[in-house]
């Protein structure tokens, strides 16, 4: 690959997958590293990817493998507790409180998620990747995102009611020049 | 089809609509339709879901980032590439880097001990460096905040206890240099590499201080280690921390 390709897939993907990294690591720090890694692993194996066009998909799934070597190496990431699983259906005032809170409100309340359940939420939301694409990055069933997507939601909804009750399960540092 | 079931399938339906055409969601989007509180539930985690995506594709990575990926990556594609050279060039390289394994292995330190504190004092006044959560060095910290201690004894603590409670670990020309952030009143960065890794005239008991900038530094050797710690708080306020 090119520098001039290099560049065009950095450009194209590094935003996505340091959001799905914060989203993993819960800190900038671990975030930028993770990111960093993902392409310097890119820069020196990933020409290996035949199929260009599984680009996305191979960053995000070693982006994961690089969390989880990470979280394995140093036990960095603060764990999480259980959370009540809330597992009432979507409300009307969620969708009215999701659309009021700020970016940062929705992005601390995510990071509450369990991790397992975490992972599959990110992908869906801040990159859209569809049930099949979670599960090949995850490399997980499908049955098993379908199931951890609708968990996860239920924690996502638990953990913004929290928040606007003036709760909150596991602090989170504030993000400088991060988040908007 | 249960309607249930259908909840259980629609929820990973993307928000965006990209998965109007895929065959495993179509009878539930049909009965959706045909049902009016299911279709009603689906319009609202529909909303849901676009919402928190929106809010979530709002985070910006840092500025700095691109530009970081792409200096490192272009370390790794030069690696890439010295070993797409000939084999005559192939065991050059294998001799040159045996011989560089060898220098290595020198015990002689041929880094300066300032490199180390000329990082520190670099690396502490980098906000977003030291923001992780480090849950395993609550005791550590906690103890370091005490002003009843003293730090010129040094820690007593191995690399590996450090690793193994999630420490912040960088490299530092080379060398593992472990840090730990801890407030007392002022927040203040710790600096630890083993004494036999950097070149330093100094002894136990001879701290060096030095001032960049705003940011202060001393540095000092106990227990086999380096220590460099590094605060905005003068010189002064770092002596009376020893």
């Amino acid at each position: 690959m090119s520098n001039e390709a290099f560049a065009r897939l950095v450009d194209d993907h590094y935003a996505g997958v340091f959001r799905f990294a914060l989203s993993l690591a819960r800190n900038q720090p671990d975030a930028c590293d993770l990111t960093q890694q993902t392409f310097y692993i890119w820069a020196t194996k990933g020409h290996g990817l035949r199929d260009i066009s599984k680009a996305k998909t191979w960053l995000f799934t070693t982006v994961y493998r690089e969390f989880l070597r990470m979280r394995k190496r140093s036990a960095r990431v603060t764990s999480v507790e259980d959370l009540p699983l809330g597992e009432r259906e979507v409300a009307a005032e969620d969708v009215d409180q999701a659309r009021r809170l700020d970016s940062e409100v929705v992005v601390q309340s995510l990071m509450e998620v369990e991790e397992t359940h975490r992972a599959p939420l990110a992908l869906f939301y801040l990159e859209e990747l569809s049930y099949l694409e979670i599960a090949e990055t995850l490399g997980v069933p499908v049955g098993t995102v379908m199931s951890r997507l609708s968990r996860g939601k239920a924690q996502l909804r638990a953990a913004m009611a929290a928040r606007k009750n003036g709760g909150g399960i596991v602090p989170f540092p504030a993000q400088k020049g991060g988040l908007k | 089809m249960k309607s249930e079931e259908a909840r259980f399938i629609l929820q990973a339906y993307r928000p965006n609509g990209a998965d109007s055409s895929d065959p495993f969601f179509a009878e539930a989007l049909a009965q959706a339709d045909r049902d009016p509180e299911l279709g009603a539930w689906f319009a609202r985690e529909k909303a849901f879901d676009a919402a928190i995506a929106a809010k979530l594709r709002a985070v910006n990575p840092p500025l700095e980032l691109q530009d970081n990926i792409m200096a490192g990556a272009r370390a790794g594609l030069w690696h890439r590439r010295t070993w797409r050279l000939p084999v005559w060039l192939g065991v050059a390289a294998a001799i040159a880097a045996l011989f560089f394994t060898l220098v290595r292995l020198r015990p002689a330190a041929s880094v300066d001990v300032q490199q180390l504190t000329s990082f520190a004092l670099s690396d502490a006044t980098r906000p977003e460096l030291h923001e992780g959560i480090v849950a395993g060095l609550a005791d550590l910290e906690t103890a370091l905040a005490d002003p009843k201690t003293h730090l010129a004894p040094g820690l007593n603590v191995t690399e590996d206890e450090l690793r193994a409670k999630g420490c912040r670990d960088v490299q530092v020309a080379g060398r593992d240099v472990f840090e730990i952030c801890f407030k007392r009143g002022d927040v203040f960065h710790l600096y630890i590499a083993r004494t036999g890794e950097f070149k330093t005239q100094m002894g136990p008991g001879q701290p060096a201080f030095q001032k960049q900038g705003e940011m202060s530094s001393v540095t000092w050797i106990a227990d086999r280690h380096i220590y460099v710690l590094v605060s905005d708080h003068g010189v002064e306020g770092l002596g009376s921390l020893l």
